[in-house]
């Protein structure tokens, strides 16, 4: 049994292009990642906005409204705005080339009860993240404090002061709310998908053995067939030394990720490696099973195990990392029989999750379904005889 | 003939996995439409952008209802009670922007001056979105305690808050440039993804058809044989062209089924060209591929090795706009960034403003990388003859 398993293991590592492309699709694809995904997380947080600014000097209004945008666009203080001021033409051709998120300038009517600042936009900023929602909202608190203290110092002068006072008392109503997870890093699921996808690239290896071991679809197999070996022992050991190969490869990337990429598992890296052992497990159960199926040759059994792969890593949200929501707000049980999505729940549930009880479920889905592959393949290939091959 | 014909079978047997990938391609481009449903087309008349917002009302007065209605009338709000997970699963991939809990007592807390921080929300910390909704909160919130400062009851300062918010004026929107086809609706995705399912079906489709043919076996056998060399390569070429026009021909179907109306503006023209130039390189990638690997159990792991890699270099999958400044200088040396830097010059996506010279720029570049990659192929091949 040992020396099968040891001639099995010997057999993968002399197999240099699918030992190559094992090591170099995660690391590779994962670096790439990385790189890609740099100023994801970043590009959320709120940084100036750049505004173009058109006074009018002689509007009554025009001396209040430059101290503040002044204020706001203090380098030293946190800065709101990031102020340029010019004319309206000049104004539109940085609007036009999309230099500034939006034009600030002021009212036509000098009228003291009609809001001063005006605010134009760019129908085509479709890239735009929330900043002219923001300027807008930012234009509306300006219009409507001086609208209010118009409309008191109009229809009832006696509550000006009582305003005035209520506009300099600012209260803070919210306070933010801790959350319990670890991680918000909405790149590091993409990297839970690629970790899913690595593991079920493994079935194409597991694929290999059970056509290697059927007598009518390899000359491997004939030999094998004619042996004084048993044909169950044979298999496992050389499904084992592929699962140890997977899990030294996979070990290998996580290392790769978590130290050199720095990707967010969350506090618990054993379980991260317990998910991709499991993951893998599924992967090669599933190749195996794959296999096994029928008489047809292996382009046509590696066509299926693509098919498989790539339509699991795509809803487990290798492409739209927000997929496998969807697929939970829709068809809820294709989430629990894809095993890439399982491996990614998995790990995602490590990063967020402080309780573990999602991950073992996720866990106990991988097993099954192994068990439940193996199982298959085996019922597939045993006691096969062949009359003529 | 007999090659060409062998080169239609074998590609017969591989017709499943380009199914797939245009299936997966299909699906991507509606999954992309349905979750970018909020943004990115441009209109008339502005609105403030909708976010996903969950507000947890343990109040139930009249200030927490006006409040919610309020921010009902710009975000999506849900109220229904949901569970932890569905939240933390909302904030992890941004289906979900905040999350607002007003407690009870808050309308007794506001009258009584005495409101300080009793509202809590849960957001990302530091994020746009933070920022946007807690400054509506603020404006609704404050512009009510200045009515109520003023001596207003309590109903006749809700009314005038409610009055004052919706007099304000709308911001002015301007258009530069008119709309085009690939801003907004299934076009645009449908133009951006096309790199990464062109080398992933080329590569799955193509290569393996090329591996078998020129294999040592099948090239030995017919260099034995008094089929000629030249018409060999000739009929090899005329397969490859046949599956990459095959190819097109399907993509611009796609095209004019995702939007019959595009045909009409030049635009989606000179997007289906930019398809084109892109195909011809992955064609010969996929060629170049065939001469490198031999072994078709690892095509896959190759195709979405480069596949994916180029996509997230270049902006495929990720806009290029956000990525950082060192990717994209890296970008510019493959072809799917000069692809995808042409399709965002005609959606007008991100900070891109349409220039034809620059369109052009992209489309000569992407030429130029076939070409140069056509050299290396030739250069393998080669030197592949000459070592078998």
């Amino acid at each position: 049994m040992l020396l099968h398993f040891k001639y099995s293991f010997l057999e993968l590592l002399r197999n240099r292009p699918q030992m190559f492309w094992a090591f170099a699709f995660p690391l590779l694809v994962g670096t790439m990642f990385h790189l890609a995904f740099g100023r994801l997380d970043a590009d959320e947080l709120f940084s100036p906005v750049p505004v173009a600014v058109v006074l009018d000097a002689e509007h009554p209004a025009c001396d209040g409204i430059r101290h503040m945008l002044d204020a706001l666009s203090e380098p030293e203080d946190d800065p709101f705005l990031i102020v340029t001021y010019v004319s309206m033409e000049d104004a539109e051709a940085l609007l036009s080339e999309k230099e500034v998120y939006g034009i600030l300038h002021m009212a036509e009517s000098r009228d003291p009860a009609k809001p001063p600042l005006c605010l134009t936009l760019s129908a085509e900023m479709s890239g735009d993240p929330l900043y002219q929602s923001i300027l807008n909202a930012f234009v509306d608190q300006f219009n409507l404090t001086y609208a209010a203290i118009a409309d008191i110092a109009q229809t009832d002068p006696a509550k000006l002061s009582a305003a005035m006072e209520s506009l300099s008392a600012e209260t803070a109503y919210l306070r933010p709310e801790t959350l319990e997870t670890s991680s918000m890093s909405q790149s590091a699921s993409y990297f839970f998908s690629l970790i899913a996808m690595s593991c079920l690239f493994a079935a194409t290896a597991g694929s290999e053995i059970a056509i290697t071991n059927q007598a009518n679809l390899s000359p491997l197999g004939a030999r094998k067939c004619v042996s004084p070996v048993r044909r169950s022992a044979a298999t496992l050991c050389e499904l084992s030394a592929l699962l140890l190969q997977e899990c030294v490869v996979m070990t290998i990337a996580l290392l790769y990720y978590r130290n050199v990429l720095s990707v967010d598992f969350g506090s618990r890296f054993g379980y991260v490696l317990l998910a991709t052992l499991c993951g893998c497990l599924a992967g090669i159960s599933l190749g195996y099973f794959v296999g096994s199926i029928g008489q047809f040759g292996r382009f046509q059994k590696n066509g299926i195990l693509v098919a498989i792969i790539m339509t699991c890593s795509m809803l487990s949200g290798l492409m739209i990392n927000t997929m496998r929501l969807y697929v939970e707000a829709f068809c809820p049980l294709l989430n629990r029989i894809n095993p890439a999505a399982l491996i990614s729940d998995a790990l995602y549930a490590l990063a967020v999750y402080p309780s573990p009880d999602r991950y073992f479920k996720n866990i106990a889905g991988l097993l099954t379904i192994s068990a439940l592959f193996c199982l298959g393949g085996i019922a597939l290939t045993r006691r096969k005889k062949y009359a003529g091959i | 003939m007999p090659v060409f014909n062998v080169f239609i079978k074998i590609l017969r047997k591989h017709g499943s996995v380009t199914l797939l990938y245009l299936s997966i391609y299909v699906l991507l481009v509606v999954f992309f439409v349905m979750a970018d449903e909020n943004g990115g087309s441009a209109a008339d008349m502005f609105q403030d952008k909708a976010l996903a917002l969950h507000i947890t009302d343990e109040d139930q007065s009249s200030v927490s209802l006006a409040l919610t209605d309020y921010l009902a009338s710009i975000h999506d709000v849900s109220t229904q009670t949901v569970e932890r997970g569905e939240i933390l699963d909302g904030l992890y991939y941004r289906t979900l922007n905040y999350v607002l809990t007003i407690p009870d007592g808050f309308e007794a807390s506001l009258l009584a001056h005495d409101a300080e921080g009793l509202l809590t929300f849960a957001a990302l910390p530091g994020t746009s979105s933070e920022l946007y909704v807690n400054r509506q909160i603020s404006l609704y919130l404050d512009t009510l305690r200045r009515f109520l400062d003023c001596g207003y009851s309590l109903s006749e300062s809700l009314e005038r808050t409610g009055d004052a918010l919706a007099s304000l004026p709308d911001a002015e929107t301007v258009s530069f440039c008119s709309a085009n086809a690939l801003s907004g609706g299934l076009l645009e995705p449908f133009f951006r993804y096309q790199p990464y399912i062109l080398i992933s079906v080329l590569i799955c489709g193509l290569t393996p058809v090329l591996i078998t043919l020129n294999g040592t076996r099948i090239r030995t056998r017919t260099a034995c044989s008094p089929f000629p060399a030249g018409r060999h390569t000739l009929a090899l070429l005329g397969g490859s062209l046949f599956y990459g026009l095959g190819l097109f021909l399907i993509c611009m179907l796609l095209c004019f089924l995702f939007s019959p109306e595009g045909i009409r503006q030049p635009v989606v023209w000179q997007a289906l060209l930019n398809s084109f130039v892109f195909l011809l390189f992955s064609a010969v990638l996929a060629v170049l591929v065939s001469l490198l690997i031999t072994d078709s159990n690892v095509l896959n792991m190759v195709a979405n090795s480069i596949g994916l890699v180029m996509s997230f270099l270049c902006g495929v999958f990720v806009p290029q706009s956000l990525l950082p400044d060192a990717v994209l200088r890296a970008g510019r040396f493959l072809p799917a960034y000069w692809y995808i830097h042409a399709t965002d010059l005609l959606a007008g996506r991100g900070d891109e403003v349409y220039d034809a010279g620059s369109y052009w720029t992209c489309i000569g570049i992407q030429l130029l990388f076939a070409a140069a990659l056509s050299v290396v192929t030739f250069a393998a091949s080669c030197r592949r003859r000459k070592g078998s």
